[in-house]
């Protein structure tokens, strides 16, 4: 009996739909399945993210977004620190006015900012090897590269403070490797990681989608369909068929019916993905013990503020078009971390905020204005329950703008929590970010990031990425590891 | 058939015996090791231990020709011991072969012990019979303990027991109502207590009470057999065949070390002649091994050709290497030159293993020397 | 005269050196600014006829290759392994059989961490025989270290991963973070489980019979000694070292030095900043240290109290918590004393009677997560009594009337151990216990430390990879490097 699909695709969200779009244009009969009534997965719930920083230029090109309606109001936002007793850090591609800036707080550390810079984003190109799958050669030869080892058995705050002496400019930069506490080891390797992605041809940059992150979502459906994948909305997989010598058959829906193909690739954890009935039958013991033992890393909660009046953040003048780091110190995020751990939300909230319709004007009716929070490290499950603690959240996060936002709470008209529980029970995802960070995972070969136990599964979601972010790079890797399976046959 | 038989201390053995295990020595069942063998032989040397003696093998010799007979038997002169004093000789085959090596103590002026770890019953029987001499096995009488270690004297004094003591003397005497014979016969500096077999448990728990404080610990055999190899003593049966040949002039009492148990003005010994017609090839050295796998009963190199042959060998936890004591040409037989061995394979390392072994001057670490509380 | 080598520091790792340097015919002399040998292992009397060693119980391993060189067993230092640790809780006890036989999860994760241990220390130990160029850029052919995953990940996953039930995992971290100070959650903290905290080799007569072997050892080698005078500075000519002066003026010359103090008071204390390159002034600066240790020492008239706990030998951790010693360790981090700190006690008295009285004792008290800085000012009395009584309260857990037995205590506090022993911050183990701080990872990423960018001067101090984790190696592999630096000719 043959089958009628070549592959299909679990998760209509932006690795999904990248997934498919390389498979269909590869001539293969595909179907993409999600359980919600519209593509795009947390991205176009505007979960846990709310700027482009990640996105694989490759699958821009490959996937002629730019065509399909991708196209960018905000290059590169200035990264900016808001400090609580004013004089707000702002940090550009300009070496000499970000250096200017820094001098407020520290001569020595204004001095220190280009060499480090350098160094940081040279090291971040070279490792790019390791994370972009681009046909490039000697990735694995850079993981026993002398100043990798060293920077994979560093935490981020020992790099910081070992260079710079502020607590404005390390807290504001060491915020981007929030996934892990600034004092455990490989958080370095997290900024590094951030320092090599690339949005519209410029390294390490921040870039705001015209329309929001919706169009990316948009832009990704068309080309799935222009390359001929099917899509099935409201359709929610039961189990993942499996026949006797662990190959993958095909996929039982909830309705019952099953879909027969020799190829699946899920957008899930790795941990939901294996968690399917049949499958759990035909790994071993060890896979399983592994399995189970994954935790979830740290979360973080996509609180949006709307307000009638547009937000003007007080102190000296910054651009408003930029993303803005809500941490005192390195400790602050530590402690957050630490508190996560147990279960509780932190005293002291550290968050990243931008100001969308400042960004785009179009996303909003006139008169309306949002302010958008990803607020983070939290714990998955909080003591209480998210239920009681969203408003507390929300509360903290108010709290914490007033100072910088003046006549927040007098013009506040609505707010919005999607919590790291929301996450995971709208969309079945475990986490949004595929699972926890830690150096062996940015270090490890991409395939074992994508390959599973199991033949026939491949991961294409957030977990395949080495660290969890709108990217769209898991979908091509899985696309190229299911290539690569192929041509071995 | 000769049937097992269990030590005095036996209940409190098996009580205090973790693993279970057991060895036999003498015909008397004993426990191999309480719990780990190197723990035990380190609690020796640096705190305090006690170990069941028990299966010494004993034998009285009484009459009047007693004394006689022990001087023609013995390497070394009867005559001149005091009641209450011992000495430590050999008794050789009539070829001059080590058949033996023990501790001769006076009980009185026609009663002796001879003391032995080996027993050689027949031979020493048929012997006194010749000189009508009356000889019994006593070994069943009494069981023994030894207490070894820096803390020793300091746990006899916490147990009341007076144990001042020279040297090779003992004693009998009453400690709170039980009549136990003290004696310092052994080679690790400590002392024994000989008990009647009823009174067994009652002396362990005794020690056991007064040793609490200086971390006493019960040591087994193992234990004592590293011990005996750390001090240099060989041991007939496990180090070497005694002679039992009456033609049988091997071993040569230089080639295992214990000619300092001769004493060259006594005559008149058994098998004199053939010892002072003999020439010493072999010597009795330590090795000192390069690695903590030991080697017993292996043969030793210098080069290509063998020089000697290795006795028993254990891992010393004092020293943290294997020791060996081991039989040498004597031109090997300087302190410093340096042999090698062949390891045998194991299951945990398949393939040989060839090993350096340096010569040492025994005993390879002193007795430990008491501190007094 | 001059000497062929100098050493700073008669402790164990100076002697070790000077031993070895001796052994090989070279002329040695060792500085030493107390006025005996021995360092950190010294025993002393701290109450009338109560004798305890102030900094350490016990020594961490020190490899067989070395007992066998330096002749330790001849000259009374027999050094007996760690056997037993216990963890007691209120309504339950659990007990790690050290060495021996593994006979579940938790011990034969020992075994693998034990493993780990000797095979760094046999790493060091051989690479420094090698000569190797001084550079700046580790050799790629170098090969992996043992226990390197563990530098990345959690110790609460290692624990996992080996299948540890949790009480065990909590007595497991409780021992390799005793003294020191981690946070069992976060990545990195795995590397603990070979720190020292987890051995506890013991000698008869403490350890401070350790110091008097090596003393021995290292004058049968002919090695000299100067005591009483604290060495000021090291003297550099045309880049080559030529002596070390002395706190009265006085020079020693010398063609290359061995200091065994760490890595920052080394550079720091011995030259003036502007004489050295700025990278190596930068890289030692950024060195992270993590001085996390108090000792307390109780004197006890009576056993009696003790005599409850069986037959207890080892250290025992009263109550441990993983939680708890994520909340010490940001405490820590912040400067203050947690509410709960980590305690590890030890009848010591029990394994060497010739510490106390008969009927008496001496426990001692190791305290964890002891910040040198404290967040509210300096350490006045009233806080090194804070300390004595959470040592006290602990005890009492185990040893119900502890507290009424006790005749006399000593504190010991991160500050008086950077006073005693010149330890910056009171780190007795030399810097963080981290993956970017060992593990070939130093402050210039060599393999072998003891070399370093001044031609003629080895570190032989605890940071060292190998010396976090074992005794004498610093020493050993310093002495080993300056001979085979020798023999190349590599300075006259």
């Amino acid at each position: 009996m043959s089958a009628p699909y070549d592959a299909i695709v679990i998760g209509a969200g932006v690795n999904g739909l990248a997934a498919a779009s390389y498979l269909a244009m590869a001539g293969k009969r595909v179907v993409v399945v999600d359980a919600q009534d519209k593509p795009g997965g947390l991205t176009a719930r505007g979960g846990a993210a709310h700027t482009l920083y990640a996105f694989d230029p490759s699958v821009i090109r490959e996937l002629k977004l730019a065509r399909r309606g991708l196209a960018f109001a905000v290059r590169d936002m200035a990264l900016v620190g808001l400090r609580a007793e004013g004089g707000h850090l702002v940090l550009t591609r300009d070496g000499y006015a970000t250096a200017r800036a820094i001098a407020v707080h520290s001569q020595a550390d204004a001095r220190a900012w280009a060499p480090f810079r350098r160094e940081w984003f040279a090291l971040a190109r070279e490792m790019r090897a390791l994370w972009w799958r681009a046909g490039l050669k000697n990735g694995e030869a850079l993981v026993h590269d002398p100043r990798v080892e060293h920077f994979a058995r560093m935490g981020a705050a020992a790099w910081l403070d070992s260079r710079f002496e502020s607590d404005a400019l390390k807290a504001t930069l060491g915020f981007d490797a929030h996934a892990l506490s600034p004092f455990a080891t490989g958080s370095a390797l997290l900024l590094l990681w951030r320092a090599a992605q690339e949005m519209c041809g410029l390294q390490g940059a921040c870039a705001f989608p015209r329309g929001g992150l919706q169009t990316v979502v948009d832009a990704l459906e068309d080309a799935a369909r222009a390359a001929g994948a099917e899509l099935r909305l409201r359709t929610l997989v039961a189990d993942i068929l499996v026949d006797r010598d662990a190959r993958v058959t095909g996929v039982a829906l909830a309705s019952g019916e099953t879909i027969a193909a020799p190829l699946v690739l899920s957008s899930l954890s790795r941990r939901r993905s294996l968690s399917y009935a049949s499958l759990r039958a035909a790994l071993g013991f060890g896979d399983v013990a592994e399995i189970e033992r994954e935790k979830p890393g740290a979360q973080m909660a996509h609180v949006t503020l709307a307000v009638d009046v547009e937000p003007v953040i007080a102190g000296s003048t910054v651009p408003v078009r930029g993303r803005f780091v809500v941490a005192e110190r390195l400790e602050s995020l530590a402690m957050a971390h630490a508190a996560a751990q147990t279960g509780r939300l932190p005293n002291e909230l550290t968050m990243e905020v931008t100001l969308p319709i400042a960004a785009d004007a179009t996303l909003a009716p006139a008169g309306r204005h949002l302010v958008s929070v990803l607020a983070g490290p939290l714990p998955m499950t909080v003591e209480g329950g998210w239920r009681e603690a969203k408003p507390l959240l929300a509360a903290k996060v108010i709290a914490a703008l007033s100072r910088h936002i003046p006549g927040l709470t007098k013009h506040l008209v609505g707010v919005e929590v999607l919590s790291p529980e929301d996450v995971r029970e709208d969309y079945d995802a475990d986490d949004a970010f595929g699972g926890g960070v830690d150096a062996a995972r940015l270090l490890a070969d991409w395939r074992t990031r994508v390959r599973t136990p199991v033949q026939g599964l491949i991961l294409c979601g957030a977990a395949a990425d080495p660290v969890g972010a709108v990217s769209g790079r898991g979908g091509r890797m899985a696309a190229c590891f299911a290539f690569e399976q192929d041509a071995k046959k | 058939m000769t049937l097992l038989r269990a030590s005095p201390f036996h209940a409190r053995a098996a009580d205090a015996n973790r693993d279970n295990a057991w060895i036999t020595r003498n015909g008397m069942t004993l426990a191999a090791r309480y719990d780990d063998a190197e723990d035990e032989a380190l609690a020796a040397r640096l705190n305090v231990a006690i170990a069941d003696i028990s299966w010494r093998w004993r034998i009285a010799c009484e009459g009047a020709s007693a004394e006689a007979f022990l001087s023609r038997l013995m390497t070394r002169d009867a005559a001149g011991l005091a009641p209450g004093t011992s000495f430590k000789a050999l008794w050789l085959s009539d070829a001059g072969g080590v058949r033996g090596a023990g501790l001769v103590a006076r009980f009185g002026r026609e009663t002796f012990q001879l003391v032995a770890t080996a027993p050689d019953s027949e031979w020493i029987m048929s012997a006194a019979a010749m000189m009508g001499v009356q000889m019994r096995d006593v070994a069943l009488e009494t069981g023994g303990l030894a207490v070894i270690g820096p803390y020793a004297n300091a746990t006899l004094k916490a147990a009341e027991l007076d144990a001042e003591l020279e040297p090779l003397s003992f004693r009998k005497l009453s400690w709170r109502g039980i009549d136990v014979t003290v004696s310092r016969w052994g080679e690790h500096g400590g002392v024994e207590i000989w008990c009647a077999p009823d009174d067994g448990v009652l002396v362990w728990d005794r020690l056991m009470r007064a040793g609490d404080a200086f971390g006493i610990v019960p040591a087994g055999v193992a234990a004592m057999d590293i011990l005996d190899l750390e001090a240099g003593v060989p041991r007939p049966g496990l180090d070497y065949s005694p002679a039992r040949d009456a033609a049988g002039g091997d071993p040569m009492p230089s080639a295992i070390g214990l000619e300092t148990l001769i004493d060259d003005a006594h005559k008149g010994f058994n098998g004199m002649k053939a010892l002072l017609a003999a020439r010493p090839a072999r010597k009795l050295v330590g090795l000192e091994f390069d690695s903590a796998e030991s080697a017993p009963f292996t043969p030793v190199f210098r080069g290509e050709k063998t020089v000697g042959q290795t006795f028993r060998s254990v891992y010393s936890p004092a020293l943290k290497r294997a020791i060996a004591l081991a039989t040498v040409d004597v031109e090997a037989s300087q302190p410093g030159i340096v042999l090698s061995l062949t390891l045998p394979a194991t299951m945990a390392r398949p393939e040989l293993r060839k090993v350096s072994a340096r010569v040492t001057r025994l005993p390879f670490l002193a007795a430990p020397v008491s501190i007094e509380t | 005269m001059r000497y062929d080598a100098a050493i700073i520091g008669a402790g164990a790792e100076g002697l070790a050196a000077a031993t070895i340097l001796g052994q090989a015919g070279l002329s040695v002399i060792v500085i030493e600014r107390g006025s005996q040998a021995g360092g950190r292992y010294s025993t002393r009397e701290f109450h009338p006829g109560f004798r305890a060693s102030p900094f350490v119980d016990d020594i961490a391993g020190i490899p067989p290759a070395l007992c066998w060189t330096l002749d330790l067993a001849r000259h009374g230092a027999i050094v007996a392994p760690p056997r037993r640790s216990s963890a007691c809780w209120p309504d339950r006890r659990h007990e790690l059989a050290l060495g021996g036989n593994a006979n579940d999860a938790a011990e034969a994760l020992l075994a693998t961490a034990a493993g780990h241990r000797d095979a760094i220390a046999a790493n060091v130990l051989a690479g420094a025989k090698a000569v190797t160029p001084f550079s700046l850029l580790r050799r790629r052919d170098h090969p992996a270290w043992p226990a390197e995953a563990w530098a990345t990940t959690t110790l609460d996953d290692a624990l996992a991963s080996a299948n540890v039930a949790p009480d065990a995992a909590a007595h497991l971290a409780a021992l390799a973070l005793s003294g020191g100070v981690g946070d069992p959650f976060l990545q990195g903290s795995a590397i603990h489980l070979l720190a020292a905290g987890a051995q506890g080799h013991r000698l008869a007569g403490g350890p401070g019979r350790l110091a008097q072997a090596l003393f021995d050892a290292a004058r049968a080698a002919g090695a000299e000694f100067s005591f009483g005078l604290e060495a000021s500075d090291i003297q550099r000519r045309d880049g080559r070292i030529v002596g070390v002066g002395l706190a009265d003026g006085t020079e020693i010359a010398t063609r290359s030095v061995i200091s065994t103090l760490d890595l920052k008071r080394t550079f720091l204390n011995f030259f003036s900043w502007s004489a050295l390159p700025k990278p190596l002034v930068q890289r030692v600066s950024a060195f992270r240290m993590a001085g996390s240790t108090a000792r307390v020492l109780f004197a006890l008239e009576d056993r009696s109290s003790l005599a409850a706990s069986g037959a207890v030998c080892g250290p025992i951790q009263p109550a441990p918590d993983l939680v708890r010693m994520k909340e010490a360790c940001q405490a820590w981090r912040a400067g203050v004393l947690a509410d709960a700190l980590p305690v590890t006690l030890n009848l010591v008295s029990s394994r060497d009677p010739s510490l106390a009285p008969p009927s008496g004792a001496v426990v001692t008290a190791t305290l964890g997560a002891i910040p040198f800085r404290l967040f509210d000012g300096a350490w006045t009395f009233e806080k090194r009594e804070l300390l004595r009584r959470r040592a006290l309260e602990a005890a009492e857990t185990i040893f119900p009337g502890f507290a009424q037995h006790v005749v006399g205590s000593d504190v010991i506090a991160p500050p008086d151990i950077e006073d005693a022993l010149g330890a910056t911050e009171g780190d007795l183990r030399g810097g963080e216990i981290a993956g970017d701080q060992m593990l070939g990872c130093g402050p210039w990423s060599e393999p072998v430390l003891p070399r370093t960018p001044i031609a003629g001067l080895y570190l032989a101090g605890s940071h060292l990879t190998a010396t976090a984790f074992a005794t004498c190696v610093a020493g050993a592999v310093a002495a080993n490097a300056l001979i085979a630096d020798r023999a190349r000719s590599r300075f006259p």
